[in-house]
This record gives C-alpha cells, structure tokens and sequence, in this order.
C-alpha cells in the first residue's frame, strides 16, 4: 500500500493493538478515503499481493472499490478489508488527522488513535469491541468519547 | 438519520455488518482437524506482526499514543 502511494489509516484490530491493548487479531483493515485516484492506488498494491475477492474468488478489479463502501479481499498477507471512510469523526480526514505514526524501519504509515478506535469500537458494538473498549480503558483510563451523529441522538 | 450509501461506518447498517462479519469468522477460523503446528505457525505469526507494530509506533511516537 505504501509502495503504490496510496493513502490509508490502519484501523481495526491493529490499531487496538497499537494503542497497547494487545490481543489476537489475523486481518487488517485499512480505513480509505473517498477518492477515486486512490482507489486505484490500492488496487494496484493489492493486486500485488495476488488479492482476490473474499466472497468469490474473483480477481479484484476496479468496479470492486469504486463507489463502493467496503471491500475484502484474500491476499498473499492475508484478508484485508477496505472500508470507506464514515461521517464525522469518523470521516477519513478527521481519523487520519488524528492518527499516531508508525515507522517499520523507515517506512512510515498511520495508524489510528485512541479518540477514533473508542468511536469506531462504539459503532460496531460486538461483545469484541466492548472488551477492546474495556481493556483499552484499563491502560489508558477514562476513554474519549465523542459524540456519534445517529447513535448519540 | 438516513444512512448514507457512501460508508458502512453510521448507524442503520447492523445487517450488512452482521453479514461482513460472519464471512469473516468463516474465512478466518482454522477447520476442526488443523494440526496444532499449523495453529502455532499462525498464533506465532500473529504474534511477531503485534510486536513489529507495536516497535513501529514506539520508534515514530516515543511511545506515547496520541489521545
């Protein structure tokens, strides 16, 4: 993803593993923008990868990220899922702004921060992500919590 | 509020994120006969990907993760 230039935000399990919860977690999920050019980008990088849809197979092409809201696809590293970023803060700008960096020997990503884990964790609402909230409050203390536009009235 | 087409990450979507997620307990839960070596590879290369990310934000971050 980096090599092909594209713009993304780690979030998901990674990113609660990051902020030092450590857990088991095996797929990766990037948060992306809603942007066409880099929709391309990690086209290319999962292609790469010898990425196929998850749900049938299929070679990935372009009509599967484009205007869409989500895509998973099995790769040589394993599933990733890409998912578009939401409304805010949970929008890409906002998640990216506030992510922490990641530096693997000089190559540099993000990875999001605590404020959009806890938000994301709230959305989702699986037993898994009540527990993250709990052990991410254990090591971090009172969590912030920001309001959710149709969750939070 | 409506849910917008654009992101799954709103309210009103509970459906096709109940969907994502059993596809993906299916894709990743190993059968019931993988051999135990094979379920070690997998729980130690999980491992060492959480200990990379883990070195990777303390060396860009001092370690200290932003609120």
């Amino acid at each position: 993803m980096i090599e092909a230039g594209a713009r993304f935000v780690v979030i998901g399990g990674f990113s609660v593993i990051a902020n030092r919860f450590v857990r088991a977690t095996e797929d990766v999920d990037f948060l992306v923008p809603d942007d066409a050019a880099n929709d391309q980008r990690i086209l290319t990088a999962l292609l790469k990868l010898d990425g196929v849809r998850l749900r049938d197979d299929a070679p990935l092409r372009e009509e599967h990220l484009r205007g869409k809201t989500h895509l998973r696809a099995r790769t040589r590293a394993g599933v990733i899922d890409i998912v578009r970023g939401g409304l805010p803060p949970l929008d890409y700008a906002t998640v990216e702004e506030r992510a922490m960096r990641a530096d693997d020997e000089g190559v540099e990503f993000l990875v999001a921060g605590l404020s959009s884990i806890v938000g994301f964790k709230r959305l989702a609402g699986r037993p898994r992500d009540r527990n993250d909230l709990l052990g991410l409050e254990e090591i971090h203390g009172e969590l912030p919590v920001e309001p959710i536009p149709g969750l939070d009235g | 509020m409506k849910p917008s087409v654009r992101t799954l990450l709103e309210p009103g979507h509970d459906d096709e994120w109940a969907a994502l997620n059993a596809e993906k307990r299916h894709a990743l839960t190993p059968p019931a006969d993988t051999p135990i070596s094979e379920l070690l590879r997998r729980g130690q290369h999980v491992s060492a990907q959480a200990a990379k990310l883990l070195r990777a934000v303390e060396r860009a971050a001092g370690g200290t993760p932003r609120p």
